[in-house]
């Protein structure tokens, strides 16, 4: 009796035990198949939506750029060391700044300074750029040899000589400083490129374009560290602009230029914006997208405008919503005023 | 009274069509997956190169890239650069004066500068930036000065033209009192002491 209880209760055993592994094989593979499936449907979002799926680039540190204020090239080497030090201690990492000297005067013999402070000629310029440059250099130590400074020697199109022959002598003042950085030993981790905040209010859109073309006639790159008042900020086929501009007049003298490189302002989340479909105007109508350097920053002089983390944030956001504009950033950029900085 | 049958425990055999559906599915899914994760890497790392540059950049930035390798290569940096002693620096010197430039350390999206003047108030270095202020929406907003201290670079703040005052444009400074006059045409004064509008 008590044998044939215990098969019984044997074959009960084994019954139930077939039936649970039966059922949680089918469960699992079925499990197993919806994972993989609803994976499948996921990697196709990440291909519509990039930005909604992967993690914000991380944004490098806001390199300082100046509103150069004097001529003084004292001042400009311990800026300059300031950076190469900063540089040398977190890794021997590269970085981009402008020194603005402001509008050019007339006769393409030197510039406006920001802040009313008075002309500098283009002797001082150089001056105050090979400084800036020595100091970097310096400043980087005997240890770091590969950081690498890109210095912008920045001007603007809110004055006088914006036209293709201020264009012209603005990037031979750029070729001059090249060649003092090549000639002192320096060049191996210093660059100088122009630079150039151009704002739409500021100047008309043939004028501004024709100083670009004459940039580009001399050679070299320029950084366009400037605005795009008024342009679309959810539109992107080629729509109007403030001052006469349209989003293709921004995009030129940004990018559509062979020596154009964007570094925007971004100051507020609309110019987030206007930025995003100026590079979405390049993909869609010009055949590639505005391939951004970096935001740029000025919550040093307004702390009512977005700080640097915000406007990378922004920035980085806006551009990686399209799959046409996603790209990652080398640079971030904050302007700061010489002598309050 | 009968008891009731208990019901019979049913669950699908894993044979035939249905493994055969559920091993599609899984394939299909590997297959997009695998597909998507390839693309999406393109997407984010072709942006970290020049691949996107059109033809001139990339090949300026090569260039560029190029002339510094050489440069590094052919470099033996001391333990310190030679210094190259700076030319002798003139003293710093403020220019009094109207300058007829729309530059200004702020954008003109937040305020428009027609013209602006420096000078000395009560012995402190001015300089007072004359134009507009421009609205959220981008249109010119109401006229105004805004004033710096030019030794600090500080801003001493905003002051607003009468309610209606279109931007405003500076045309001459005499003494303390600066004249001003508005896009539509209306004459004023400030008086760069007290911070006061008057007619002009």
């Amino acid at each position: 009796m008590a044998l044939g209880v215990g098969r019984w209760a044997c074959s009960a055993c084994k019954q139930i035990m077939s039936l649970l592994f039966a059922r949680l094989r089918f469960r699992a593979i079925r499990v197993m198949a919806l994972g993989v499936f609803v994976a499948s449907l996921c990697s196709v979002f990440v291909n519509l939506h990039p930005a909604h799926v992967f993690a914000i680039q991380a944004e490098p540190p806001a390199d300082w750029s100046f509103y150069v204020q004097t001529t003084n090239t004292t001042t400009a080497y311990n800026l300059g060391k300031n950076q190469g030090a900063y540089d040398a201690s977190h890794g021997n990492i590269n970085s981009e700044v402008v020194v603005d000297f402001g509008g050019q005067v007339s006769d393409s013999s030197g510039a406006w300074m920001v802040n009313q402070k008075g002309k500098i000629t283009n002797a001082q310029i150089e001056g105050v750029a090979d400084n800036f440059a020595m100091g970097y250099w310096d400043g980087t130590g005997a240890h770091d040899t590969t950081s690498v400074l890109t210095l912008g020697i920045g001007t603007n199109n809110s004055y006088q000589d914006v036209n293709y022959n201020g264009g012209y002598q603005w990037a031979q003042l750029v070729g001059t400083i090249n060649t003092d950085i090549k000639n002192s030993g320096w060049s191996s981790q210093v660059t100088a490129v122009g630079g150039n905040d151009i704002e739409p209010d500021w100047y008309d859109a043939p004028d501004t374009t024709s100083w670009a073309q004459g940039y580009a006639a001399y050679g070299g790159r320029y950084l366009n560290y400037g605005s795009a008042d008024g342009c679309p900020q959810t539109t992107s086929s080629g729509g109007n602009c403030d001052n006469g501009w349209t989003q293709h007049d921004v995009w030129y003298v940004s990018w559509g230029d062979p020596p154009a490189y964007p570094i925007p302002e971004i100051y507020f989340t609309s110019n987030a914006l206007e930025w995003t479909m100026i590079s979405l105007y390049g993909a869609q109508v010009q055949g590639g997208a505005v391939q951004m350097q970096g935001p740029w920053d000025e919550y040093d002089e307004d702390q009512s405008t977005l700080t640097s983390a915000q406007a990378w944030t922004d920035f980085w956001t806006d551009l990686n919503s399209h799959s046409q504009t996603a790209q990652s950033m080398p640079y971030a950029a904050e302007i700061h005023t010489e002598s309050s900085s | 009274m009968g008891t009731q049958p208990q019901p019979k425990v049913r669950f699908p055999k894993l044979s035939g069509s249905s493994a055969r559906v559920l091993l599609l599915i899984a394939a299909v899914g590997i297959a997009l997956l695998t597909g998507g994760v390839l693309v999406s890497r393109h997407v984010i790392l072709a942006g970290g190169a020049y691949s996107n540059y059109p033809p001139a950049k990339a090949t300026e930035m090569a260039r560029e890239q190029q002339a510094m390798a050489t440069a590094r290569a052919n470099s033996n940096k001391p333990s310190k650069a030679t210094e190259i002693p700076s030319s002798p620096q003139p003293t710093a010197t403020f220019q009094a004066g109207i300058v007829n430039a729309h530059q200004a350390p702020f954008p003109p999206s937040v305020f428009f500068v027609n013209n602006s003047y420096a000078g000395p108030v009560n012995g402190v270095w001015e300089v007072v930036y004359a134009g507009r202020v421009t609205n959220q929406d981008g249109s010119a907003g109401q006229g105004g000065l805004r004033i710096y201290n030019m030794v600090t670079d500080t801003n001493l703040g905003q002051f607003l033209a009468p309610a209606g005052t279109s931007a405003l444009t500076i045309t001459a400074v005499n003494g303390v009192v600066m004249q001003l006059r508005s896009d539509s045409g209306q004459l004023l004064t400030f008086n760069l002491q007290t911070h006061q509008y008057g007619q002009g």
